[in-house]
């Protein structure tokens, strides 16, 4: 593989990777604001 | 050459895995703690409205009969939803059935029996769309927007109940004192191990302002609350009243902790053991020409009133 395409390949799986991140970050803010505190309590991992 | 390619392979896996890690954790850490289990109607009004109708064929309310119903110029009722229960079950007493519409999930707007939650009722009293609200205290912006609009709000005990913490029920912490609660929501304590607890940080967690628990937090332990930066990585301390996470919510994934070593049930509400007791409310306007309006207070303080309170599993005065 030459650099060219290692980068590109790295590149893109880095953007793909950041925008799930933040896409995931802002659904978990939207859901947050609607849920309960006895929810949010309720499903605690421990 | 076959090296650079397996490492190049290796890099570009490398970061997918740390990219999916990520994702996981987060998901499983945070998002999937804030999908309700609870029904919409639930998640929208923070009680199932429609299980505690008056006048409906099947309904958890406490039904007492009462010999005289209101005639005339019938006052709106509202308020919070952990009180729902109760002030249905004023409006079923003293309340002539055809006062009460309700329609596709929700009031009608010329219907005597409203539900906006505390927020929504407070402001109602204050804009004159509700005259009677049955709630906590109110903030002080309430009190504030009703001195702005020249309103001045009345507020006739009712009630008791008990102010209690909760944690999910795997939290090994059963018991805080009242000077370890005043230095968690000060920031002063921000890990549970300092409570006898595991080594997590404490996820100080808090409603919307105006809420009736989250004003009652703050008259409690002052506005000035501190979070914890890392408190939502580790286990949370929530607050609300005795009765709305015994009643409302049976799910049985949390527990209310002792508090100075007295558990809130109803008996330690009655005795006032438990620290934090404090009155529920019917507010009013003050100056309120609508003779309908003493009426209801009358009947909420006479001994059938009183009676619905203990029944519905409050504390009555």
């Amino acid at each position: 593989m030459n650099d060219k395409l290692f980068k590109l390949l790295i590149a893109i799986v880095s953007i793909v990777g950041v925008i799930s991140i933040i896409t995931l970050l802002i659904v978990t803010i939207v859901l947050y604001r609607q849920t309960s505190m006895i929810t949010f309590l309720e499903k605690e991992l421990w | 050459m076959k090296k650079k390619l397996f490492k190049q392979i290796l890099a570009i896996l490398g970061v997918v895995t740390f990219m999916v890690v990520t994702d996981i954790f987060i998901f499983f850490v945070f998002t999937n703690r804030c999908i309700n289990y609870s029904s919409s109607q639930m998640q929208a009004k923070s009680v199932e409205v429609d299980q505690y109708l008056p006048f409906a064929k099947e309904t958890k309310i406490v039904k007492k009969e009462y010999s005289e119903k209101l005639t005339g110029d019938l006052p709106k009722i509202d308020g919070a939803a952990a009180l729902v229960p109760v002030f249905n079950s004023f409006v079923y007493s003293i309340y002539p059935e055809s006062s009460v519409k309700y329609e596709n999930g929700d009031f009608t707007k010329d219907s005597a029996l409203q539900y906006h939650n505390t927020r929504g009722a407070f402001k109602g009293i204050v804009d004159g769309d509700c005259d009677i609200a049955f709630c906590a205290k109110p903030s002080n912006d309430q009190v504030q927007y009703g001195k702005d609009k020249g309103v001045e709000l009345e507020l006739t005990p009712i009630g008791r109940e008990a102010f209690v913490f909760i944690v999910n029920k795997n939290n090994p912490v059963d018991n805080l004192t009242m000077d370890q609660l005043k230095d968690i929501y000060n920031g002063k304590i921000t890990n549970w191990k300092d409570v006898g607890g595991a080594n997590r940080p404490i996820n100080v967690v808090q409603r919307n302002q105006g809420s009736g628990s989250q004003t009652t937090l703050e008259k409690l332990f002052g506005n000035e609350i501190k979070g914890n930066f890392f408190g939502p990585l580790g286990a949370s301390l929530g607050f609300s009243f005795r009765y709305y996470v015994e009643e409302l919510t049976k799910h049985g994934h949390i527990k209310m902790l002792k508090l100075n070593g007295v558990y809130p049930d109803r008996e330690n509400v009655q005795n006032e053991s438990y620290p934090i007791v404090s009155n529920f409310f019917a507010v009013t306007r003050k100056g309120e020409t609508n003779p309908n309006v003493q009426k209801v207070l009358d009947f909420v303080l006479s001994p059938t009133g009183q009676e619905i309170i203990d029944e519905v599993g409050y504390v009555s005065l």
